[in-house]
C-alpha cells in the first residue's frame, strides 16, 4: 500500500519536473537558449540563489578565520628575561628603600603594558638597582575575565619566586581585551616560555595551582582592597602613600621619587 | 520504514545542538571543563586563543548554527510554504549554505587541533563529522528538494 503511494508519489514528481524546471530557467525554449553563456553556467550550478548562498557561506568561513588567524591575539616578539636584583614576592629592590612605590594594574591594560616597557626599566637602572626605591606590584583586575585569570597565574609564578619574570611575559604577549590572549591554555604556555629561561621553574606545579582556582581568592582581594582605598584607575601608583595616576613620563617619576626622598628626610 | 533525508538531517541538527550546548555552557562557565575520555585534551583546545571569535566562544557560534538548521528541518519537515512555492527549494539551500560553512569552518578548526594547538577536543571533531555529514546529506537539495517534502 505505502508502496504503492511512493511509486506514485515519484510518477507525480518526474510529471511536474519539467514544469518546475521550465519555470525556473524563466520561462521557454527559446528564452533558455537566447540568454548568454555565463547565464546558462549559473543556471547549470542552480541558479542565483544557489550560487550566491554558497558564496555567502565561504565568505562568512572567511570572515571568521581571518577574525582567529594565528597571532591576531597574541604578540609572538621574543621574550627577554631580565635580570632583577631584590626581588621578594611581588615587591621588587630592597626593603629598606626609602621610597616605596606600590603600583595598582590590570595586565589587560594597555597602559600599564607602557609603563611596563618603557618607565620601569628607566627606573630600576635609576633608582630600583640603587636601593633608592622599592616597586610592589598590586593587582587591580578589573577589565575582565582574563584580567583575573592573567592576575592568578601571576600569582602561582611568584609562589616559584618568578613573579616578575612572568609579568614581563603578560605584558610583552598581552592581546585584545578578554579577546583570548590571556586563555588558560596560553598562561601555560607562557609558563612553558618562562621554564625555557629558567631551568628550575616547575611548569606541572605551575599548571596545578592555575587549574586549582586558589589564586582567584587572592587577586579578588587585591582588587577590592585597591577599590576601597579609592583607586580607580590602572596604573596608579602610591609613592611613599602620594598618589599619581597614569601612565606617566620618567621625568614625573624622578621628580615624584625626588619629592618622596625630600619629605622622608632621605635625599638631603 | 526508509528514513528521509530531512528527518537525518533534522535529527543530526538536534544532536549537534546538545554538543553545542554543552561546549558553550563550559566556554562560559569559567569553572567547568568539558569532559574528555583521555584520547584529547579538550581543556587544551576550549583555553586556545582559537576558541574565541572577536570574544565570543566558537562553541556559541556553532549553538547558532545548529538551532538554525534545526529550525529549517522542521520548517521543511512540516511543509511550510510561507515563501511561496519555491519555499522548500529555499530551505533546502539554506540548509546547504549553513551546514556548508559550518564544514568549512569545523575543517578549519579541525586543521588547528591537529597542526596548531597540538590537541583533539572529542566533541569538536565529533561536531565537526556531523556538520559535513549534514552538508553532504543536503546537497541534493539544490537541485531537488521536493524529494523530502511530504506527500
Amino acid at each position: 500500500m505505502s508502496g504503492n503511494r511512493r511509486r506514485g508519489s515519484r510518477r507525480r514528481e518526474r510529471a511536474e519536473r519539467p514544469a518546475a524546471e521550465t519555470r525556473a530557467t524563466g520561462g521557454g525554449a527559446g528564452r533558455a537558449s537566447a540568454r548568454p553563456g555565463w547565464r546558462r553556467t549559473l543556471d547549470s550550478w542552480g541558479g542565483f540563489t544557489v550560487v550566491g548562498s554558497i558564496l555567502a557561506a565561504v565568505a562568512v568561513v572567511v570572515v571568521l578565520v581571518v577574525l582567529n588567524r594565528p597571532g591576531a591575539s597574541v604578540n609572538d616578539d621574543p621574550y627577554v628575561p631580565v635580570a632583577r636584583a631584590a626581588v621578594d614576592g611581588k615587591s621588587w629592590g630592597s626593603a629598606s628603600a626609602p621610597v616605596k612605590i606600590i603600583e595598582f594594574a590590570d595586565f589587560q591594560c594597555p597602559f600599564c603594558r607602557a609603563f611596563s616597557h618603557d618607565v620601569e626599566p628607566l627606573l630600576a637602572q635609576e633608582f630600583i638597582d640603587a636601593g633608592t626605591v622599592q616597586l610592589t606590584y598590586h593587582h587591580l583586575a578589573f577589565l575582565g575575565p582574563e584580567s583575573g585569570r592573567a592576575g592568578e597565574a601571576a600569582e602561582c609564578a611568584a609562589d616559584q619566586g618568578r613573579f616578575w619574570d612572568y609579568h614581563d611575559l603578560l605584558f610583552l604577549r598581552q592581546g585584545r581585551e578578554n579577546g583570548g590572549a590571556f586563555s588558560n591554555g596560553n598562561l601555560k604556555d607562557f609558563a612553558r616560555e618562562l621554564r625555557d629561561a629558567y631551568a628550575d621553574f616547575d611548569v606541572d606545579t605551575f599548571n596545578r595551582c592555575l587549574e586549582s582556582g586558589g589564586k582567584g581568592a587572592v587577586v579578588d582581594a587585591a582588587t577590592q582592597e585597591a577599590a576601597s582605598a579609592g583607586i580607580a584607575q590602572t596604573p596608579s601608583f602610591l609613592i611613599n602613600g602620594k598618589l599619581l595616576t597614569a601612565s606617566q613620563s620618567i621625568e614625573v617619576f624622578r621628580q615624584a621619587i625626588q619629592q618622596a626622598l625630600a619629605a622622608s628626610g632621605a635625599g638631603s | 520504514m526508509r528514513l528521509r533525508r530531512v528527518d537525518a538531517l533534522t535529527a543530526l541538527s538536534a544532536v549537534g545542538v546538545a554538543i553545542a550546548a554543552y561546549l558553550t555552557f563550559v566556554a562560559f562557565d569559567t569553572n567547568a571543563e568539558a569532559f574528555c575520555t583521555g584520547v584529547g585534551d579538550c581543556r587544551r583546545v576550549q583555553d586556545s586563543q582559537y576558541a574565541r571569535v572577536a570574544g565570543v566562544p566558537v562553541a556559541a557560534l556553532g549553538l547558532a548554527m545548529y538551532i538554525a538548521l534545526l529550525g529549517l528541518g522542521l520548517a521543511r519537515r512540516a511543509g511550510l510554504t510561507v515563501l511561496g512555492p519555491g519555499t522548500p527549494r529555499l530551505l533546502g539551500t539554506w540548509t546547504f549554505a549553513l551546514a556548508f560553512a559550518g564544514a568549512l569552518y569545523s575543517g578549519y578548526l579541525t586543521y588547528l587541533e591537529f597542526f596548531v594547538i597540538d590537541a583533539i577536543c572529542e566533541w569538536c571533531v565529533t561536531s565537526a563529522v556531523i556538520v559535513t555529514t549534514i552538508a553532504v546529506l543536503a546537497w541534493p537539495d539544490l537541485r531537488h528538494p521536493a524529494s523530502d517534502v511530504p506527500p
